[in-house]
């Protein structure tokens, strides 16, 4: 089991570009280091509960059973996986958790398979997702979303940095810690890139108007889905949401930027907001060679302790209670699922370096 | 009410329309209480009415976010998690079949006609260029029906678009009738993004003829198209001596940043003396170069395809050294705006000055003095 520790301490006398350039070494020697996963089922955890239902598996509360240590279990059908076409895809998302380490992303503790699901086992952050809070509190003040949104920054410019395109931004996908702190999860859709890339995926209300339009694009769409994602921090809603469900009238409204700005937005976010969610790429703020230091030193921004941040010196304005690892009250109520257990190994050649 | 035929009231098709929507919506969500639903329904349709996008000219005419306010708006929130989408992977550099040829079934000029009016409105066609628009309208393909066939099922995954070229057909949503096509209309669009369950029945009435496209040949055609002009782009950056230094990234986001124009022959391009916006790449055609010399203008040079003018602009800014026309019929050409140059860029801009010198004295060497450098620069 590869245990790695999440304490990192960031030096703020050390220029922050060296240190991305060693986390990058990193990153490179990681990512060449990859072992496949041995066939133990879960037979080394004992499952607690039901922490959430994705679109291809279940993610569980699991125990050790040699330890005391706490877990969340990613199971995966292999059938659906192969069904709906994303193979190449469990592999990316095991290959980044394994190679990324970064205050708010999530990673890779182990990793386990049996004939019919496979496993990857990450650290418990039992605080809940930020969209549960979001929407407990609907609407979240600009410095309350400006604590959250520079987490989000860092991770993006971490990410841009491992050559890596995220893709699927989104509050449903951000979890919190006990202190408060964002862990970003779920990196089913992260794919290594230099340069372009053209698969459709992502989330609708999230979606650049390039990817809607079948362009090639490059990682400034993470920028434009995080425009929506601090836009949504302050409004309560997204600002392409359609009420009747219309989803090609929402992306037609995404491909002429046809959105609102409510008036309670200060100046700095209104120009934030706008320079994020630019259909003209060349425009977009982020998409530049050095473009994560662009988003950071915009005005909305500024006074944010970058370093306090990283380091987590900085107060959060909302800390979950949790009294124990067991404790899932900041998790909804989800059913246990039949697992079925096959005599025969589905698919192995497809997942032979998983 | 008169039972006079002539005095009979006449239905809006904008209220037909808006009660099908209201009926749509209210059959998908089944609330337990029709009145109430109206009520939110209506007010949030109201607040969400399409309001017309302003042209900021601050903005190098971009359609900008709306200035209307959206505080009277209630929040559209997403109560349930909001689930991803995804398509099959598709890379067009690893495809082989350089000519990315697929199946043209043929259509009479009628049909053809018919097909682009049908889908000239359609999000995912209307930014198709000519020659992706004709290459679509080729693949399509004919799917002949009988009275009774179901075209789609609610539920089933969905991945073809249809355009219906003649028959009746029938709408349902959870087994109730809602809406009927006749002999006209399209249905499935969502099938060429991705692939999601279909939200409809849709039941062949009468016998008819539909024409297809399916998800897979649909990103095929414009993301092989995409690729060869990003490719054709690319190189054309990589052939000016002045980007040479600029990393693949950041040729990379120039290419995207290339906007097509075409010139008819004879048209002018630039003019003498005008100010500096932009450079220009010969993807098609012939361009010639022109000076005033004397109350005339003499041709100094002409340029074909992969040759490139105007390139000093990006950095200089100095007024254009000569005019450019379109010769020998339609000029194509890609056209690189200076402010989006600057703006991707930013700190390059400084080194290219530093080197702006040494690139004019070559150009200098080449041409023998200043005065007789043969294009726009």
């Amino acid at each position: 089991m590869s245990q790695h520790t999440s304490q990192y301490v960031f030096n703020s006398k050390e220029d922050y570009n060296v240190i991305l350039d060693n986390m990058s070494r990193e990153f490179e020697e990681r990512w060449n280091h990859q072992t496949q996963s041995p066939y133990t089922n879960l037979e080394n955890y004992i499952t607690r509960a039901v922490l959430g239902n994705g679109s291809f598996g279940t993610v569980m509360l699991v125990r050790e059973k040699s330890g005391k240590n706490y877990y969340a279990a990613k199971m995966m059908s292999k059938e659906d996986l192969v069904r709906l076409k994303q193979v190449a895809h469990v592999h990316n998302e095991k290959h980044v958790l394994n190679a990324a380490r970064f205050p708010f992303l999530i990673y890779l503790v182990d990793s386990t398979k049996c004939f019919d699901y496979l496993y990857l086992i990450l650290p418990l952050v039992n605080g809940g997702e930020l969209f549960s809070y979001h929407r407990r509190v609907r609407k979240f003040n600009e410095k309350h979303a400006r604590f959250y949104a520079a987490q989000v920054a860092l991770a993006l410019e971490y990410m841009h940095k491992m050559h890596l395109m995220y893709r699927d931004l989104k509050p449903e996908n951000i979890l919190l810690d006990q202190r408060g702190y964002i862990k970003i999860t779920d990196f089913g859709f992260t794919k290594r890139v230099d340069g372009r890339t053209s698969t459709l995926c992502g989330t609708p209300e999230y979606l650049a108007p390039e990817i809607v339009q079948l362009r090639p694009y490059n990682k400034s769409v993470d920028w434009w889905a995080f425009g929506i994602l601090v836009y949504e921090f302050v409004a309560g809603r997204s600002p392409f949401a359609i009420h009747n469900r219309d989803v090609i009238l929402m992306y037609s409204k995404i491909c002429i930027c046809d959105y609102k700005m409510p008036s309670y937005f200060t100046s700095q976010l209104r120009s934030l907001v706008e320079s994020l969610m630019q259909v003209d790429t060349s425009k977009r703020l982020g998409n530049s060679n050095d473009g994560s230091s662009d988003v950071k030193s915009h005005p909305w921004f500024q006074g944010v302790d970058w370093f306090g941040i990283l380091n987590q010196e900085v107060t959060a304005p909302y800390q979950p209670t949790i009294s124990g690892a067991e404790d899932l009250s900041n998790f909804e109520n989800f059913e246990f699922k039949d697992r079925y257990k096959s005599r025969i190994n589905r698919h192995p050649e497809l997942f032979a370096n998983f | 009410m008169s039972s006079d035929s002539s005095r009979r009231i006449q239905v809006p098709e904008e209220l037909k329309e808006v009660l099908l929507q209201f009926s749509i919506s209210f059959l998908v969500e089944q609330p337990p209480d029709v009145i109430d639903y109206a009520v939110e329904y209506f007010t949030k349709l109201q607040s969400e009415r399409p309001s017309v996008s302003h042209t900021d000219q601050s903005t190098d005419d971009q359609l900008s976010v709306n200035s209307q306010d959206a505080d009277a708006e209630p929040p559209v929130m997403a109560s349930s998690r909001r689930k991803s989408v995804f398509a099959e992977a598709y890379d067009p550099e690893a495809d082989d079949d350089d000519d990315g040829a697929t199946a043209v079934f043929p259509k009479t000029d009628e049909q053809r006609a018919r097909l682009v009016e049908s889908v000239k409105n359609v999000l995912l066609f209307r930014s198709l260029e000519k020659e992706q628009m004709n290459q679509v309208l080729d693949a399509m393909f004919e799917r002949k029906v009988q009275p009774g066939d179901f075209i789609i099922r609610q539920g089933d995954d969905g991945d073809n678009f249809y355009v219906i070229e003649s028959g009746v057909y029938k709408v349902y949503i959870n087994d109730k009738h809602i809406n009927t096509y006749n002999h006209t209309g399209l249905f499935g669009e969502l099938a060429l993004l991705y692939n999601m369950p279909r939200a409809a029945t849709v039941q062949a009435e009468t016998s008819g003829l539909l024409w297809a496209m399916d998800r897979q040949t649909f990103r095929r055609i414009l993301l092989k198209s995409a690729f060869r002009k990003r490719k054709m782009y690319e190189e054309l950056l990589n052939s000016v001596p002045m980007l040479k230094a600029l990393q693949n990234y950041e040729r990379m986001n120039l290419a995207d940043a290339l906007v097509s124009k075409s010139y008819d022959n004879g048209e002018r391009i630039i003019k003498q003396g005008d100010a500096a916006d932009g450079m220009y790449f010969i993807e098609e055609g012939t361009v010639s170069v022109r000076m005033d010399q004397d109350d005339a203008e003499v041709e100094i040079s002409q340029l074909g395809k992969g040759q490139y003018f105007g390139e000093l602009a990006l950095v200089t800014h100095r007024p254009r050294a000569a005019s450019v026309y379109a010769t020998g019929g339609v000029v194509k050409l890609a056209f690189l705006d200076v402010k989006a140059f600057e703006r991707l860029l930013g700190p390059c801009m400084d080194i290219m000055k530093r080197n702006i010198d040494d690139y004019e004295s070559q150009l200098v060497k080449i041409f023998g003095s200043k005065n007789n450098i043969t294009d726009t620069r």
